[in-house]
């Protein structure tokens, strides 16, 4: 259907060089192109009239009804001729070196997207490289976009202008070989050409849905078909677009790294950019720090870009659009899609918020409703309390964990199947880990120290371990699966204790205690509610050391009496409701036996003396004297929407699944006020 | 010199005394036995049966059937039979207008219950030995303080004041130890020493007299009372209160309500008797009296009635409340008009009594010479009701701490 499409634009346009696409020399007409008659889409070709009439009957009816017209499969079923075709001219797949085995392989030979411009086509008629494309086509592309109107951020008035071909047909009339020779460039993956609301990674029909996009028009944030995709748009390695094309300090109502021209700035890749701006000065240069380094790492091992803006103005945009301008125009994102996350926090006084943006179909796929609210409910805490170094930190994590395991909270130490699970011993792994950061070095040091004397003492692994949430997990499952996954336990009982803290800013603190083997023969149920108790009260308290020190000591008391100790105020307790209970018990019986000693008593009544149902009663009047009508305002309680470990303070995030940038690019994102 | 009756045994002639439990008169000294025979016996009134009724004879009634062995009626206590309280009889009505008394013949009794001076006590000649005998004036029946003879001074039980019936004793002085002991089983804060250093007085078998009353007290109620209702519209919760005015009419009939008539005797004692098995009720029979002493009323007629009113009312009040309130949320009295329609009669029940001294004190117990019931003053010891409380304080205490404690140490 795809190729009905080009058929269609193609064979309105004489002159627009699609003919030296090169589809020919390629082998098209071995996919049976051929015999709906692509090959003679030369008008010059009459070929018989009713020919003509019959294919662009079919070509029209391949608009209309699309269910009725098989679409191609999808890229891998593909002929290789035809991917070879979308590897000459898209420059998906040699660029994007660490898409690996991510779900946008598929995208890789799908890659789709009618080329807009033929300018573009035409330098790829003689099959020239992705880098010969896209220089000689983003130069062609600059001078036509420079005759095209300015278009408003999420203008779906990028549509096919008969203007702009017009124009293009003039600018790159001198090199587009012309439209017959090379009709087509190849499938060229380009979803921002088309409506891009429905774009999703894993769709297995993807020219389906484009089809359908097309011939419902062109929806909110699609771009324009004679518009350059954003594949197109992209400078070559190393590149940078020229300073004159950004405002710079011309325009106070803008930041000097804006574009003049929006929709027609390139889009490059900058390594060297700072993945951390810190103008709203939110990060101490320690943090700072240590966030560029571990972005860097990310981008290294993941391949993804992820970068954060805190600023103090959107500088009337709203923070959505701002986020993604600023990705799009700084040398972000990686790969032919740009793969990669921009969280901008704004500080604008009344206009608080963040706003994190989703670039690429695989991030943007990964980044779901669901995700973003539970992202944005772990973030919303810290920005809350003030705390955005640490939350920043954090949520930096939480993408690097949705990358790899699809979740930004499973752990991926987390063992899935513990049935199968081999467990094994690991002497070298610390007794103290302190996830959460919650304890410092020395604190950590004493606390080893203790737990090793523990564990020498009563031949059972004793381990603390700090973390901020136990994400998905309860946590007892939390405990005993990081417990194995990092290979605690003496002998082949896997011997042990546990103690996890877990604690998250802008929540109370919580832990839990596990046992294995030995261990777990000492912890009873009572044991374990104690030991937990006393522990949490400190925790609660924020005395983490302490509360992990006294843990220690109590679980040696256990470990060698076989009860863990009560505490006093528990004792006191106790014994205070015993003497309450003695103490009305005592005065009760002295009562009754006072009343007991006296017993003369004057007789006040003489029911003892009434003859039996003797008793006659006659109603005289029942008067209605008055009727008061009152009013309480008692409203009822409404049931509490807050579940479970994830707050839900500030509500539930605004999210989008599509919307463009004032470069024309599509972006996903969410973000909340805080 | 007033009349004294004695009992003497026909075979031997020493005197006779009545037996509890056998119901009979027993000599001591031969074991002759003689059955009492009851006389004629009063006829009973039922609850309101002759109010209203001028010259109903209630002394008529009150009398009828009795004969009396040498009774005659006492100096200055002659009244007229057939002069009974009734309602037109403004004289005698405790309160003509809403009350009337029925039964005793309570005319001219005014004089009677008077406490003469004690030169002017009337003094008894005992039949076997000769001696004078003076004897309170509300005393009916003693016993000779030089031979031991049971007297009984008739002039003080004949005619007008001769009693209706009276409760005979079951209970032998015999089983009086038993009885208290089980008085004494459940009084833990009695001092240590109490039983061994407590003396018993002599313990004095009195018939005592009491007015037992039948009557119907009737009369208007009136209440406030009120119902509320709740509902709940949206975030409003609607109370409704009506308010309401009650006027009920009620009548409660009462039988045998027993009211002291000594004032020798503490009202809460005998109260605290209660109750007495009116149906062993006899005629009256001097010779019951024989072996114990027996007094005679001395309340004022304006006291008899109004303890039995009262107690009357209280329960008619308290009766009608709880049923003219149902259906509404709260009733309160606020005005009543009762009107009591009583019949007594005078009837001797039959009471233990003795003394214990302790620590200088004296405590007056009774005992209910028919049920063998005992009550009466008791002292307590401040140490022993607080050692008392303390052990079971600590019981409870420290077995709810030993509970804990051991839990702990099985790891529970």
């Amino acid at each position: 259907m795809h190729i009905c499409e080009e058929e269609v634009t193609i064979a309105d346009m004489k002159s627009t060089g699609m003919k030296n696409t090169g589809l020919k020399k390629t082998g098209m007409k071995n996919t049976g192109i051929k015999n709906t008659g692509m090959k003679n889409n030369n008008r010059n070709e009459t070929g018989t009239k009713w020919k003509s009439i019959l294919i662009s009957l079919l070509l029209t009816g391949c608009l209309i009804f699309p269910g009725v017209f098989p679409a191609l499969p999808e890229g891998p079923f593909l002929p290789d001729s035809f991917l070879s075709v979308s590897a000459t001219v898209c420059a998906a797949e040699t660029k994007d070196g660490g898409a690996g085995s991510e779900a946008a392989a598929g995208h890789q030979a799908r890659a789709g997207g009618i080329p807009a411009v033929s300018a573009v086509n035409g330098s790829a008629a003689a099959g020239s490289t992705s880098e010969d494309l896209a220089a000689d086509d983003f130069q062609t592309d600059a001078a036509v976009r420079s005759t095209q109107p300015d278009q408003e951020e999420g203008d779906s008035a990028l549509v096919p202008a008969e203007d702009g071909y017009t124009e293009a047909e003039g600018a790159g009339a001198d090199t587009d070989p012309g439209l017959d020779e090379n009709p087509y460039e190849g499938p060229n993956e380009d979803s921002d050409n088309k409506d891009s609301d429905n774009k999703d990674p894993d769709n297995s029909d993807p020219y389906g849905e484009e089809t359908t996009e097309t011939q419902n028009g062109p929806e909110e944030g699609s771009q324009d078909q004679t518009a350059l995709s954003d594949r197109d748009r992209m400078l070559p390695d190393g590149e940078k677009p020229d300073d004159d094309l950004r405002v710079g300090d011309g325009d106070p109502a803008l930041p000097a790294w804006y574009p003049k021209d929006p929709l027609s700035f390139p889009f490059y890749h900058d390594e060297k950019a700072p993945r951390v701006i810190d103008i709203a000065d939110i990060f101490s240069g320690e943090e700072e720090q240590q966030m560029e380094a571990r972005l860097a790492e990310i981008r290294a091992s993941l391949g993804k870009d992820i970068v954060i803006l805190a600023d103090v103005s959107t500088y009337g945009l709203s923070r959505s659009v701002y986020a993604a301008d600023f990705y799009d125009f700084n040398g972000y994102g990686i790969g032919p899609d740009r793969e990669g996350v921009c969280l901008m926090i704004c500080m604008e006084p009344g206009n608080r918020g963040w706003w994190c943006c989703c670039t690429g179909p695989v991030t943007r796929g990964l980044y779901d409703e669901t995700v973003a609210n539970q992202i944005d409910d772990m973030l919303y805490d810290y920005m809350k309390a003030g705390d955005y170094g640490t939350g920043v930190e954090d949520w930096i994590e939480n993408i690097r964990r949705l990358y790899t395991t699809g979740s930004p909270y499973s752990e991926e130490w987390a063992v899935m199947d513990e049935a199968s699970f081999e467990r094994f011993h690991d002497p070298d792994a610390p007794r103290v880990v302190d996830d959460a950061k919650i304890l410092s070095d020395s604190e950590i040091e004493k606390l080893t120290q203790k737990a090793a004397d523990l564990s020498d003492k009563y031949g059972v692994d004793v381990v603390i371990h700090t973390a901020r949430s136990q994400g998905v997990l309860d946590r007892d499952t939390y405990s005993r699966k990081y417990f194995l996954s990092h290979g605690y336990g003496f002998s082949d009982e896997y011997d042990g204790i546990q103690l996890t803290i877990f604690k998250r800013p802008g929540y109370v603190g919580g832990v839990n205690v596990y046992a294995s083997g030995k261990g777990l023969k000492k912890l009873s149920e009572v044991n374990k509610n104690r030991l937990e108790n006393r522990c949490d009260g400190l925790i609660s308290g924020g005395e983490y050391y302490e509360g992990a020190s006294q843990w220690l000591d109590q679980t040696g008391h256990m470990l060698r009496t076989g009860r863990a100790p009560r505490s006093s105020a528990s004792w006191r307790f106790t014994t205070i409701l015993e003497m309450l209970a003695g103490l009305i018990f005592g005065s009760f019986s002295l009562g009754k036996a006072k009343a007991r000693m006296a017993t003369p008593q004057t007789k006040e009544n003489a029911n003892s003396y009434i003859v039996q149902k003797s008793i006659r009663i006659r109603n005289i009047a029942n008067r209605l004297l008055d009727s008061r009508v009152s009013e309480v305002y008692s409203p009822v309680k409404r049931e509490s929407s807050d579940s479970g470990d994830h707050s839900s303070g500030g509500g539930s995030s605004t999210f989008h699944s599509s919307y463009s940038g004032s470069s024309g690019s599509s972006h996903s994102g969410s973000g909340r006020d805080f | 010199m007033s009349q004294i009756a004695e009992q003497k045994c026909p075979a031997c002639g020493a005197p006779l005394r009545f037996d509890p439990a056998s119901g009979k008169l027993v000599c001591d000294y031969c074991g002759t036995t003689t059955e009492v025979k009851p006389e004629g016996q009063k006829p009973m009134k039922k609850p309101g049966a002759a109010s209203g009724k001028p010259g109903a004879g209630p002394a008529q009634g009150g009398h009828a059937g009795q004969s009396d062995t040498g009774a005659g009626a006492p100096q200055g206590s002659q009244s007229s039979p057939g002069q009974g309280q009734s309602a037109g009889n403004t004289d005698n009505n405790i309160d003509s207008s809403t009350d009337s008394i029925e039964g005793f013949d309570f005319a001219n009794i005014t004089d009677s219950v008077t406490v003469p001076d004690a030169g002017n006590l009337p003094v008894y000649n005992c039949v076997s030995c000769g001696a004078e005998v003076i004897a309170p004036a509300e005393q009916v029946a003693l016993t000779c303080p030089y031979c031991g003879n049971n007297i009984v001074l008739t002039d003080k039980v004949s005619g007008k004041l001769r009693p209706d019936g009276v409760i005979p004793f079951r209970i032998q002085a015999k089983d009086l130890p038993d009885a208290v002991n089980h008085f004494y089983k459940d009084k833990k804060l009695l001092p240590r020493r109490f039983f061994s250093e407590s003396t018993m007085g002599r313990v004095t078998g009195v018939y005592v007299p009491f007015w037992v009353f039948n009557g119907r007290v009737s009369g208007t109620f009136e209440f406030d009372a009120q119902t509320t209702s709740s509902a709940r519209r949206g975030d409003y919760i609607i109370t409704k209160t009506d308010y309401y005015h009650l006027v009920r009419e009620a009548a409660m009939d009462f039988e045998n309500l027993p009211v002291d008539a000594s004032t020798r005797i503490e009202d809460r004692l005998m109260d605290s008797l209660e109750p007495f098995d009116s149906r062993e009720t006899k005629p009256f029979d001097m010779r019951y009296l024989a072996g114990f002493t027996a007094d005679r009323f001395d309340q004022k007629k304006e006291d008899i009635s109004a303890r039995a009113k009262h107690r009357m009312q209280t329960s008619t009040v308290s009766a009608v409340t709880a049923q003219a309130g149902a259906g509404y949320g709260s009733v309160t009295p606020t005005d009543s008009s009762l009107h009591a329609q009583l019949d007594a009669k005078y009837i001797l029940f039959p009471v233990y009594m003795f003394d214990i001294s302790h620590a200088g004190k004296n405590y007056h117990f009774a005992v209910n010479g028919q049920t063998g019931k005992v009550v009466g003053d008791l002292p307590t010891d401040s140490g022993v009701s607080f050692l008392y409380f303390f052990k079971r304080f600590a019981l409870v205490s420290g077995g709810l701490l030993a509970y804990s404690v051991g839990k702990y140490l099985l790891g529970m």
